[in-house]
């Protein structure tokens, strides 16, 4: 089993307590309610604080494991991880939905090229692209088909 | 008995019998994909019956909802994506059969057990459903309350890894839903001035992010780590009479505990599937091998989710009161044909109480037929290159949630998600504690709020009620069962 790097389990508690923060300070603006005991700003806070003992617990936990694996390799993986065609992929999907968000261009020419980068970012093989771009164009004329017909989706 | 014996002879017609064997099929395609929910094929189907006989819509439409809940454990056993909430719990157990070469296996298993959990929970629908209706309405604010706080921590304390991080993403899942319109007094709270947060955050773009989108990334990154080939045994596919034999306890078990969750309004199949999941590990001998791709996780998680339809069907044609979203939806359907859902159903209109009965029957023999004969080809999308699987599911992903609503705030939401649920994972926090506290948040926040509202402040009937004060019993021994585990590991280490 791999173990989490201490630092990053700080970083993510940190968020955590400042989002929980953000929770309670806005809760207080909630009106209280004159017949209900509980009212709406209730559970927001209760919730809130729980989530910041817990993560005052588990920073303080990481804390300690920082200080005695100082420097300690923490993260084993025995492949290539592929972070930046990960990241092609997120950038290509936002900038997609941005497109069809904002109508720039037909669903069916966004989807292909939108496909066609997917598969290319997924598995960058020059000698794939007829298969890639083959499959973009069925799959975007089917997709647009069934879910405009049948499904009666604004795909336009 | 007569009712029920024309009704069934009645589907043994053309017409009902098509439409019937058309929507489990529909069902379970739009089930097995995820991003595309059986709600919405119900949603979307809804207008269409409005053009038919009031028993053949209503047939099309329990077809549907039988269907998606099966298909849904097609995409959750072979590519970790639950087709629906329903099966977060088979994703557990399945996948990892399925990463173990026992792909055929764990779909035979799931659906032998989802058949199974449909036809013991027929049988309660069809005997039991008037006395068992009545009692799960003697439950009040306070017993739905305790319920809720049990399945959460119940659900955290036996999640794999840190208790603190499940309970934590409990947590982190019901604060997601807290922004909109506060669901007792009607006031807006915690939308940040962004209008489009007044209507909430949905259900259906926090599970695919968090579910789908976080796979498919994850995958992305990892596409070396991913088996290219599974090997599906076709002679392991076929449940014997010794796997019967084997798991027979756990069957009946999750099927009464599928039933019962699922007549208990607002608390879904998928918390059937949990509660089961977690009571079978509870029990087991060997509760270290769930979630390493364990068959009696299959088997408590898919007998239980189908099982759930049969009871939440109870109060439906007893009471006219939805079990879930799905419910509500077949009581629109109920009312669009100008039938009144309630009690006066069995005697003004026996042919629609009796219909719905005879339909989830045959509904659950049709599935079993399609699903025994079709999930080979179905288990095919493994062999298909995760280039186009993953591209594919990606595309569905982001038009099945734009297709919910018509809106892109919804898929901006899914986005978001994707990145909260692979960041979680890194983190070690589990996802299934985030979901399952997101679904039960507002269930908790009413029945709390109407609860004290009824005893001017006072949480003495917490602890006077029988079922609440059980089921309270029930959450304390669950938040000292990892403390007893850990005692005992210590306990034979030093031994």
């Amino acid at each position: 089993m791999t173990e989490i790097n201490p630092k990053f389990e700080i970083i993510i508690c940190s968020l955590l307590i400042i989002l929980s923060v953000i929770v309670i300070y806005f809760s207080l603006d909630i009106p209280e309610s004159d017949y209900e005991p509980l009212g709406s700003a209730a559970l927001p806070i209760s919730l809130s604080i729980i989530m910041i003992i817990f993560s005052i617990l588990i920073m303080s936990n990481s804390l300690i494991k920082l200080r005695k694996e100082r420097g300690g390799k923490f993260q084993e993986i025995n492949y290539k991880p592929k972070y930046l065609n990960a990241v092609g992929v997120f950038l290509s999907t936002i900038i997609f939905i941005s497109i069809l968000e904002n109508k720039i261009l037909h669903f069916l020419p966004t989807c292909i090229i939108y496909l066609i980068l997917v598969c290319f970012m997924i598995d960058p093989k020059k000698e794939k692209l007829p298969w890639f771009i083959s499959f973009s164009v069925i799959l975007s004329f089917i997709s647009f088909y069934v879910f405009t017909k049948f499904f009666y989706v604004d795909l336009t | 008995m007569e009712n029920l014996i024309n009704s069934l002879l009645y589907l043994t017609n053309f017409w009902p019998f098509f439409l019937l064997f058309f929507g489990v099929t529909l069902g379970i395609l739009v089930g097995s994909i995820p991003g595309l929910t059986t709600t919405m094929l119900i949603t979307l189907t809804l207008p269409l019956t409005f053009f038919m006989d009031s028993v053949n819509a209503i047939t099309l439409l329990i077809g549907m909802y039988v269907g998606g809940i099966s298909g849904s454990q097609i995409a959750a056993i072979l590519l970790r994506m639950p087709g629906t909430p329903a099966s977060i719990m088979t994703t557990f157990d399945g996948y990892p059969m399925a990463q173990k070469g026992l792909a055929a296996r764990a779909l035979g298993i799931g659906i032998t057990s989802s058949f199974i959990g449909g036809i013991v929970s027929w049988i309660f629908l069809a005997v039991l459903s008037p006395p068992l209706a009545k009692l799960a309405l003697t439950f009040g604010p306070w017993e739905y309350f305790t319920m809720v706080l049990m399945a959460l921590v119940m659900l955290s304390s036996l999640t794999e890894g840190s208790m603190t991080k499940a309970l934590m993403a409990a947590c982190f899942g019901m604060m997601v839903h807290l922004p909109g319109i506060d669901p007792s007094l009607g006031q807006l709270r915690l939308t940040f001035g962004f209008e489009a947060l007044e209507s909430g955050i949905g259900l259906m773009p926090v599970l695919i992010g968090a579910f789908a989108i976080n796979q498919i990334f994850k995958d992305i990154i990892e596409i070396e780590k991913i088996p290219k080939k599974v090997i599906i045994k076709k002679s392991k596919f076929l449940i014997k009479l010794d796997d019967l034999k084997k798991h027979y306890i756990n069957f009946l078990r999750s099927s009464i505990i599928g039933t019962w969750i699922g007549l208990l309004p607002g608390i879904g199949a998928n918390i059937a599937a949990m509660i089961s999941y977690s009571i079978t590990k509870n029990v087991s001998k060997t509760p270290e091998k769930f979630g390493t791709g364990h068959e009696p996780g299959v088997v408590a998680a898919e007998t239980a989710n189908n099982a759930s339809i049969g009871g939440a069907l109870i109060p439906l044609i007893t009471m006219g009161i939805p079990g879930s979203l799905v419910e509500a939806i077949l009581i629109g359907a109920l009312i669009i044909h100008n039938l009144e859902p309630g009690p006066l159903l069995f005697t003004n209109n026996p042919e629609i109480a009796y219909g719905v009965i005879s339909a989830y029957l045959i509904g659950n023999i049709i599935m079993f037929g399609i699903l025994i004969f079709s999930v080979f080809h179905i288990a095919k999308l493994l062999f298909v290159p995760r280039v186009y699987l993953l591209s594919l599911i990606l595309l569905f992903c982001i038009i099945g949630v734009y297709a919910v609503s018509n809106n892109f705030f919804d898929v901006w939401v899914m986005m978001f998600f994707g990145i909260i649920g692979f960041l979680m994972e890194k983190f070690k926090m589990p996802l299934g504690p985030f979901v399952i506290g997101f679904v039960l948040s507002p269930i908790a926040e009413i029945q709390l709020r109407s609860g004290l509202m009824a005893s001017e402040g006072s949480l003495a009937p917490m602890f006077l009620r029988p079922f609440a004060v059980t089921f309270l019993i029930i959450t304390f021994l669950s938040l000292l069962w990892p403390v007893y585990l850990k005692l005992k590991k210590q306990n034979n280490t030093n031994k």
